[in-house]
């Protein structure tokens, strides 16, 4: 009962709410640059942690693409050993270690597809088959609106509550902001500052995300 | 004319209505209409987000590839595996497409009996579920009553065999809610304690989905049995 006491209390003004959320942005921020450093230096324990923190994502791309779990995991493999044998061309000052995970996830499953279509091509007996197969394989385009997509369900995922809640309630049952704080019994302008907050939160990391294309 | 706060700017990128003379300022200042037409593109793409976009974890096989190839040697028992939810599914991620028309003629009837095993547990609701795909005969699952909990059975006898596992599920009435409730041993039934609390008017369908062991813990959209709930 406190918990929900908290969130409804103005007498500890919307400062006293907001600020646990940004200092546990700051220190997963942290937590990232650290990793991405200690990556950068070739610590096989940072490998782990890479892998722990962002083979969903680049696992979810894959399987989203080709819809199939095996090709989803061999992929998702083969970015990974190409990313820690590549590590010396990763720099990071230069940019997000996750977007340039996911620009070798989009280059090893173009390259899986373009070996697919090869091998399917060879095998139709027509080429209207033939045609309709890469048709369907290398859509770059929207395959780049899978990886915004799956981007922003992960980050959706990682607001916290009640911000996730919000924007859920916000995004996929079409409520405005007084009805969320009514469902969710938040004031009027918690809602509206995590709502921008959160808006600004995910443009920031589908920017930072974004595979040079 | 000062600028529109950013918050109303939010609101207005996700298509609340807004004040007169704040929509005015933005029809009229490209700082603002740019900013309303940045956080839309975002609002857009999120609400395009499909149950199939969540992230989900690789089979732990992976991993265990990578740390071969590499010639790594770090435990492999840290590396997160995304958990079966057991919580109510959010509404984006609850269910694809290919679910979400119940069937009709669902054969429901009310029954306020005892359980016989039992003097204390009481048949709360009961439903017949129908097959919505030809590989199973129609089964029976009703909610009972037993010392204060509610504890759903399912007396199901015709799934077969597979390679995955077949689960349980309570959904709303619009299939896209729902409640994770357990894993059915296929020749048996089964009987799962619900969460305390839950309101089954709310979640009144019983659903029993093939889920392959691919991490996934989202509903696969795969149903085979439906019945709804007549509490």
């Amino acid at each position: 009962m406190n918990v929900m006491h908290t969130y409804s209390d103005e007498r500890y003004g919307e400062s006293a709410r907001v600020q646990p959320d940004q200092r546990a942005l700051t220190v997963k921020e942290t937590a990232d640059r650290e990793l991405t450093e200690r990556f950068a230096l070739g610590h096989e324990s940072a490998m782990r942690d890479i892998y722990e923190r962002w083979s969903s994502l680049v696992y979810t791309i894959a399987l989203r693409a080709t819809r199939n779990d095996a090709d989803a995991a061999d992929i998702t493999q083969m970015v990974f050993i190409a990313a820690w044998k590549g590590r010396a061309g990763f720099d990071p000052n230069s940019g997000a270690l996750p977007a340039w995970l996911l620009g070798i996830c989009r280059r090893k499953t173009a390259d899986f597809f373009s070996a697919k279509v090869r091998v399917e091509t060879a095998a139709s007996e027509s080429v209207e088959q033939a045609d309709a197969q890469i048709l369907h394989h290398v859509d770059m385009d929207s395959f780049d609106t899978v990886i915004d997509r799956v981007v922003l369900a992960d980050e959706l995922a990682r607001l916290g509550d009640p911000q996730q809640k919000i924007m859920e309630l916000a995004f996929f049952n079409d409520l405005t902001h007084i009805q969320i704080a009514s469902v969710l019994d938040l004031p009027l302008g918690t809602v509206k500052s995590h709502i921008r907050r959160s808006l600004d939160r995910l443009k920031t990391r589908l920017e930072a995300n974004s595979v040079t294309r | 004319m000062s600028h529109v706060d950013p918050d109303s700017i939010a609101l207005i990128a996700l298509g609340e209505s807004a004040l007169p003379e704040d929509l005015d300022h933005v029809r009229n200042c490209v700082a603002c209409q740019g900013e309303v037409d940045e956080l839309t593109a975002i609002a857009n793409a999120a609400r395009s987000i499909s149950p199939a976009d969540r992230p989900v974890s690789p089979p732990a096989q992976v991993w265990d590839r990578i740390e071969a190839e590499l010639g790594l040697d770090v435990p492999v028992t840290e590396v997160a595996v995304e958990p079966k939810s057991r919580g109510a599914h959010r509404g984006m991620f609850a269910l694809a497409a290919s679910v979400g028309v119940l069937v009709g003629g669902l054969g429901t009837y009310i029954a306020v009996s005892t359980d016989s095993s039992d003097s204390r547990a009481t048949i709360v609701a009961q439903a017949s579920l129908d097959p919505l795909r030809d590989v199973t005969e129609p089964a029976q699952a009703s909610v009972q009553q037993i010392n204060g909990d509610q504890v759903l059975s399912v007396q199901a006898s015709g799934l077969p065999a597979t390679d995955g596992f077949y689960e349980v599920w309570l959904l709303a009435p619009d299939a896209v809610s729902m409640i994770s409730v357990g894993m059915l041993d296929a020749s048996e039934g089964g009987q799962f304690p619900l969460p305390a609390g839950i309101d089954l008017a709310a979640f009144p369908i019983v659903d029993i989905s093939l889920e392959h062991f691919d991490g996934i813990a989202a509903h696969s959209a795969d149903s085979v049995l439906r019945g709804k709930l007549e509490i």
